[in-house]
């Protein structure tokens, strides 16, 4: 009686061969099928794409959790500083920025460790928006709303030892102060905005398309 | 310690629109084969692009035949998910064996290889999807064992397991064949 040993070696060679045959008489098979999807799909699929061009929205929140930073917060410091972590450890938060040619470097450090994350989120969203998704961990809140097809995210971090630096390549930047403090908002092409407010011992960071500079502002003003 | 936020580039971010637009049609095929009805090839359709997405730095050049038939593994191996949730609403035990671990025979066609290879390319064709998945993505694809069990969402052991069992079964298919002849 006739046999082969399947080897390693022949499946390397011919499993390729096997399945692109399968795939190419299916293909043949729908050359002249009318292929109709449903409205539905059709949207989902939209929103689906939309998710993937725009994937750094929802994953900067992510990037955000993970990295550390450390702050150093020097009151009307100049903008070309070199400080060491050791010489301004405190009890106090402090803040640095440096602003560079494309970039800016937050540098952070916090004096006490070990203190209780409250989260914090806006009694203001856009109209129209609603929650679609909340993560929160013990260092962070994460919150996703939606509206058809557009998104808004509202992340809250705690600040720990560390240092980020974000290579911005906003189209327009503005800068607004609240309650003592300011909010930075970068301004982007397809009308994505994104903005940073930084109180006490927490960074705030709203990521959104299609809101105004305004509506901005009055979301981190309904902090509770 | 200076981290960069990663921005990714705008090939990687528009892929998946042009995977969709060059493989819908074939995958929706196959999930139909597996469904038979709109409303869960559909279903299984989006949720075989979600996978697509978690595993973009997996797939290569669009236009290759390893991204085709990857495409067309995850597809299967989705709309056969789809099915399973289906069969455990609809308690259909025996159709959902029949469409998983079947070994009727496929859409036959006339393979232009010759010798003894052909035997093995027909057997391979007759595989039952419940091993042919994984062998199509090791030896095809050449995906490792770990990326496999992710993908299809079995264990390392599992993987292991269906590829032995798949080789003894195309053994005895291939010794079946040519006895036949």
């Amino acid at each position: 009686m006739k046999q082969m040993e399947v080897t390693d070696e022949l499946l390397y060679q011919y499993m390729p061969i096997a399945d692109e045959m399968d795939l190419d008489a299916l293909e043949a098979e729908i050359a002249d099928e009318e292929i109709v999807l449903s409205k539905k799909f059709e949207r989902r699929m939209k929103r689906l794409m939309w998710k993937e061009e725009h994937k750094w929205v929802a994953g900067f929140g992510k990037f955000m959790a993970k990295v550390a930073v450390v702050l150093l917060c020097v009151l009307g410091v100049s903008l070309a500083v070199t400080m060491s972590v050791d010489a301004y450890r405190s009890k106090f938060f402090q803040t640095v920025q440096e602003i560079w040619e494309d970039s800016v470097v937050h540098t952070y450090d916090i004096g006490e460790e070990g203190q209780e994350f409250v989260p914090h989120e806006p009694s203001y969203i856009p109209e129209g928006y609603e929650e679609v998704r909340r993560i929160e961990t013990d260092r962070t809140l994460n919150i996703e709303y939606q509206k058809d097809y557009t998104y808004l995210y509202w992340d809250q971090y705690e600040i720990t030892d560390g240092t980020w630096n974000i290579l911005d390549n906003y189209k327009e930047q503005v800068i607004a102060e609240i309650d003592g403090g300011y909010i930075i908002i970068n301004l982007y092409d397809k009308d994505i905005v994104r903005a940073y407010y930084e109180k006490e011992q927490y960074i705030y960071v709203v990521s959104a398309e299609n809101v105004s500079v305004e509506e901005v502002i009055f979301i981190f003003e309904s902090i509770n | 310690m200076i981290f960069l936020l990663a921005i990714e580039t705008e090939e990687d971010q528009q892929k998946i629109e042009i995977l969709y637009k060059q493989y819908h049609r074939l995958m929706y095929k196959i999930a139909y084969e597996v469904l038979h009805n709109r409303g869960d090839v559909e279903d299984a359709l989006h949720d075989s692009f979600i996978k697509v997405a978690k595993n973009m730095q997996n797939i290569g050049d669009p236009d290759s035949k390893e991204t085709r038939n990857f495409l067309a593994v995850i597809t299967k191996n989705t709309a056969l998910d789809v099915y399973r949730k289906k069969k455990r609403r609809w308690n259909r035990e025996a159709n959902f064996k029949e469409v998983y671990d079947s070994s009727a025979p496929r859409t036959y066609m006339k393979s232009s290889i010759d010798g003894d290879a052909q035997f093995l390319v027909q057997a391979i064709r007759n595989l039952p999807d419940k091993y042919r998945l994984p062998l199509s993505l090791k030896y095809t694809n050449q995906y490792s064992l770990k990326e496999i069990s992710e993908m299809l969402n079995i264990s390392e052991t599992n993987v292991k397991q269906r590829i032995f069992r798949a080789k003894k079964m195309l053994e005895e298919e291939i010794k079946r064949l040519m006895n036949e002849e």
